[in-house]
């Protein structure tokens, strides 16, 4: 008999857990809240300009792909799992999928966009490299579900993909195992207000500056739209912070970042940069690798102290206080461009969903896996139990796809 | 028989209309020689676009494509798919970047842009008159078996979820240790060479005196960290040395150590250093707790260079200071050390205090994993590169978690870096079931766009055999130059270098280059 396996979250964990269960001949049922698949990893650049730098964006993006085009596959987007029951042999859990407006038709021309007469558009494509490349309505926002009935995108649409009357579904499926793979979301590096976050344009968080290099290529200010020629990237934003709450470390920070300052060096070798750090937890990279490249790099500066506080100035430069390294005076450096790498924070662990299938919360908020409630069919997996980067998450994500497939339970 | 072209130009919805004059271009393309077939898609990434392709393909009886679109890696596996429905040979499908190497870079320069753009559809088209068909062929895998080589954790855990999924697990084990996994076990054995190809691979095992041939399909590496000798300066000066892990089974036995101290960041064995030691904080910081608990009265110091307790290790860091372990942090220039003729004393310079501070020795305990010496023998025997610091090389992210540079040979826990027994143990059921997931599908595909020998030209110089990264060429039994199929790679170093010009790359011959070159540059040279 085909085992049923239900994946909650389309991000890495979720996707390469899909591709292994399906791989060793099981149906994958894939839920996914959004309206495309790939999680966290669709907003996050390839850091590999001219050498792969091993940052693993593109295996979520590629395994991503390789799902919808599975058969025994069934992906639901822009749905949530509203109940889930425990039965004698595994869980029957019911599936609320919205509407999209749109079909499978589309072959996201942005036409619609264009046409669309909503201020702030109410047409939207899908995240960042997110698949499918499908565009989605908000319906709260269209005009055509208010008075007007306006009917511009259909109209322009090449493919005839729009449909408004697409409408919520439920589904109801039986399936012999759970993987609970919600991922990560940043935490607001806003909570730190000192460094200007929100009120300065040129203060960007990591995810923001991985979006605008996912989209154009090149880091730019978001005041001018100009190339920026001196950069400052500080760490531990937001993460091992007791005032936040946030005491843990997010591993992965001190990766993402060192290979961002790496591939803003390639596509501009005229910027400086300089690096604030605590201690640097370069994952997988003999630590001495990025000691030597900053080395080697006239223009880069690594500097272990964190900044005080970020001003504006006049000319839109951006005056960095900071204690100098080696004694304590106070110093003050000139950046256009400041990087807060944010750490981040687990999303959904406590939801009622996971309060249903009895995963439990640590201290930090992470879900907590553990063996008990793998014997019940229940696999939490990925960033959501504790902060793991893409490769991590891809190994656990394959050990616990191995361990589903041998289950008794999952396999009864 | 004739080549019969037809051109696939994509609109790409409205990018490649705003800066190129489509029509322009369609017609160059009707007009040019071989062309029977010229269609204009709006994308033909959508199914139904390139059905409309397709089928007008079949009408003209075209025999082969020339895709003028975007990133081959878009649109290729459902393009190539659709066509090879319609008979038309894989290898005979062309795709022209348009969109990333013309339309995009030369925004600002529509002239250019069409002219660039121009120049590439005629090359594109005067390649493609030229190529030929290929074939790809199959073959099955001799056997089922997957060799775990190390018998450690990771090795233990591969074993298990390897023939768990079906397949033939046979471990080697260097020592005699008694060793329960699923398959056979050899002790006393290890892997001196290997032959073959991914999925028929023979590994040459020694085990004593005795050498033998074992086949297998895929390989698991877990040969783990190099523990076994302590044998730098602060170990040789101290008596009581010992890796972290013998101070952790004194206290599952329940022993108090005396006044320990544990060293990270500096691994002490003869041999290679691992500079990664990031995992170390795990088992360093879960044995201080450990010890504090069961022997509150007990000083523990912590010397180290880089504080690198990890995602929620940040934690057990705190719980381990709040517990009174001492943590000195030194500088790579001010390591600690010990005067051989006062050996219980340990000299570092406090980085926070900037002083010398003095610390009682009575166990001295080394945190930081050393690189396992048997990496080179394995690494060598199964011609993977190594990582700068003595640990086998992981592959690309791309061929997955994992992973080598070679394909079907899997590497896990500390034979990569050091790593936590927790991690080492999943990285091996990871790379247990990835073994067995290639096995599984018994079938081993190669061929098509591959490297081939005019054996009438060669001079058996054995250049190529001696460039091929991949091992692919050697001298058969015509004494020349033959080329492995199953290990060619199609990347054409081979054909570049040899002095013969004896080898060719099928479809990509020094006449079909040389014809696209000519086209690109106006026909005039």
């Amino acid at each position: 008999m085909t085992r049923h396996i239900l994946v909650v979250g389309g991000g890495p964990a979720g996707l390469t857990a899909a591709k292994a269960l399906v791989g060793s001949g099981a149906n994958v049922v894939l839920v996914e809240r959004t309206e495309s698949l790939g999680g966290m990893a669709r907003e996050l650049t390839c850091k590999g300009l001219t050498e792969c730098r091993n940052c693993g964006v593109c295996f979520a993006i590629d395994r991503a792909n390789d799902i919808l085009h599975e058969p025994e596959a069934e992906v639901l987007l822009l749905s949530e799992v509203t109940s889930i029951q425990k039965e004698e042999h595994g869980h029957t859990a019911r599936i609320r999928t919205s509407p999209r407006y749109v079909t499978d038709d589309c072959i996201g021309c942005g036409k619609c966009v264009d046409a669309c007469p909503v201020e702030g558009k109410a047409m939207f494509p899908s995240k960042g490299s997110g698949q499918p490349r499908i565009y989605w309505i908000d319906r709260d926002k269209c005009l055509h579900f208010k008075r007007s009935k306006c009917i511009k995108c259909s109209e322009v649409c090449p493919t005839k993909a729009v449909d408004y009357e697409d409408r919520a579904r439920t589904v109801t499926r039986k399936v012999s195992a759970v993987v609970y793979a919600t991922g990560i979301k940043p935490i607001d590096a806003c909570e730190t207000n000192r460094l200007g976050c929100g009120r300065f344009k040129d203060v960007i968080s990591s995810v923001d500056a991985e979006r605008i290099l996912n989209e154009k290529g090149r880091l730019v200010r978001p005041s001018d739209g100009r190339s920026p020629k001196k950069v400052a990237v500080v760490q531990c934003v937001g993460s091992r912070s007791v005032k936040i709450g946030v005491e843990y470390c997010s591993k992965f920070c001190c990766k993402y970042a060192t290979k961002i300052s790496q591939l803003l060096l390639d596509t501009d070798p005229e910027i400086n940069l300089d690096f604030y750090f605590m201690d640097l937890r370069t994952l997988y990279e003999p630590q001495d690798e990025f000691k030597q490249w900053a080395k080697d790099k006239k223009t880069v500066k690594l500097i272990r102290s964190m900044p005080a506080q970020i001003f504006l100035k006049d000319d839109g430069k951006l005056q960095v206080r900071v204690a100098s390294e080696t004694d304590l005076d106070i110093q003050e450096n000139e950046y256009d461009l400041v990087m807060l790498s944010v750490g981040m924070k687990p999303e959904g662990a406590g939801s009622e969903l996971a309060k249903t299938l009895g995963v439990k919360t640590d201290e930090m908020g992470f879900a907590a896996a553990d063996i008990a409630l793998e014997d019940k069919g229940v696999f939490v997996i990925g960033a959501v139990s504790e902060p793991m980067d893409i490769e991590e998450t891809a190994t656990r994500a394959i050990k616990a796809a191995a361990r589903i497939s041998h289950h008794k339970e999952a396999s009864g | 028989m004739k080549a019969g072209i037809q051109v696939v130009l994509c609109r790409c919805c409205t990018e490649m209309p705003a800066l190129l004059d489509m029509k322009k271009l369609e017609a160059m393309a009707s007009a040019a020689d071989y062309v029977v077939s010229t269609v204009v898609v709006d994308a033909v990434c959508d199914g139904k676009n390139l059905a409309d392709a397709v089928r007008a393909a079949r009408e003209r009886e075209a025999d082969r494509v020339v895709v003028m679109a975007c990133h081959k890696k878009d649109i290729s596996p459902g393009l190539t798919k659709a066509y090879k429905r319609a008979g038309i040979n894989e290898f005979l499908i062309e795709i022209a970047n348009l969109r990333e190497e013309v339309v995009l870079p030369h925004r600002d320069d529509p002239e250019g842009a069409q002219k660039k753009a121009e120049s590439k559809l005629l090359a594109t088209i005067a390649k493609s008159a030229l190529l030929t068909p290929l074939e790809k062929s199959t073959e099955e895998m001799k056997t089922k078996n997957v060799v775990i080589i190390g018998a450690g954790v990771s090795g233990q855990a591969a074993a298990r979820i390897a023939s768990e999924a079906g397949a033939h697990t046979i471990m080697l084990e260097k020592s005699g240790k008694s060793v329960k996994a699923p398959g056979i076990v050899l002790p006393n054995t290890k892997v001196i060479g290997c032959k073959g190809y991914p999925g028929n691979y023979t590994l040459t095992i020694q085990a004593g005196e005795k050498i033998e041939q074992l086949d297998c399909a895929a390989v698991v590496i877990a040969t783990g960290g190099g523990w076994t000798a302590l044998r730098g300066p602060l170990a040789s000066a101290v008596k009581d040395s010992i890796p972290l892990y013998k101070l952790y089974d004194q206290l599952n036995a329940s022993q108090a150590p005396k006044s320990p101290v544990i060293i990270v960041d500096t691994p002490d064995p003869a041999g290679k250093t691992m500079k990664v030691q990031d995992y170390a904080w795990d088992e360093t910081l879960e044995t201080v707790i450990e010890l504090k608990k069961k022997f509150p009265e007990t000083r523990v110091f912590v010397v180290f260079q880089e504080m690198r307790a990890y995602g929620l290790n940040e934690l057990a860091y705190k719980t381990a200071a709040d517990l009174g372990v001492k943590f000195i942090r030194y500088e790579k220039a001010s390591p600690p050390k010990v005067d051989p003729r006062e050996p219980t004393k340990l000299s570092v310079k406090d980085f926070a205090q900037g002083e010398i501070v003095s610390i009682g020795i009575g166990t001295l305990a080394f945190a930081s994993i050393p690189a396992n010496p048997d990496n080179l023998v394995v690494a060598e025997a199964l011609r993977i590169p190594m990582s700068p610091d003595g640990g086998i090389r992981r592959g690309s992210i791309q061929r997955g978690p994992v992973s080598t540079p070679r394909p079907a040979m899997f590497v896990c826990g500390s034979a990569m870096f050091p790593k936590s027994r927790e991690l080492a143990a999943a990285e091996g059921e990871a790379a247990g079931a990835m073994a067995a997931a290639y096995v599984k599908s018994g079938k081993i595909e190669f061929g098509g766009s591959v490297a081939q020998v005019t054996q009438e030209k060669c001079s058996a110089c054995l250049t190529c055999v001696r460039t091929c990264p991949y091992e692919a060429p050697f001298i058969g039994t015509a004494s020349k130059a033959e080329i492995k199929m199953q290990l060619c790679q199609g990347c054409g170093i081979c054909v570049g270098i040899c002095p013969s010009k004896a080898i060719e790359l099928h479809n990509h011959t020094d006449e079909q280059i040389a014809e696209e070159a000519r086209t690109l540059l106006g026909g005039g040279f």
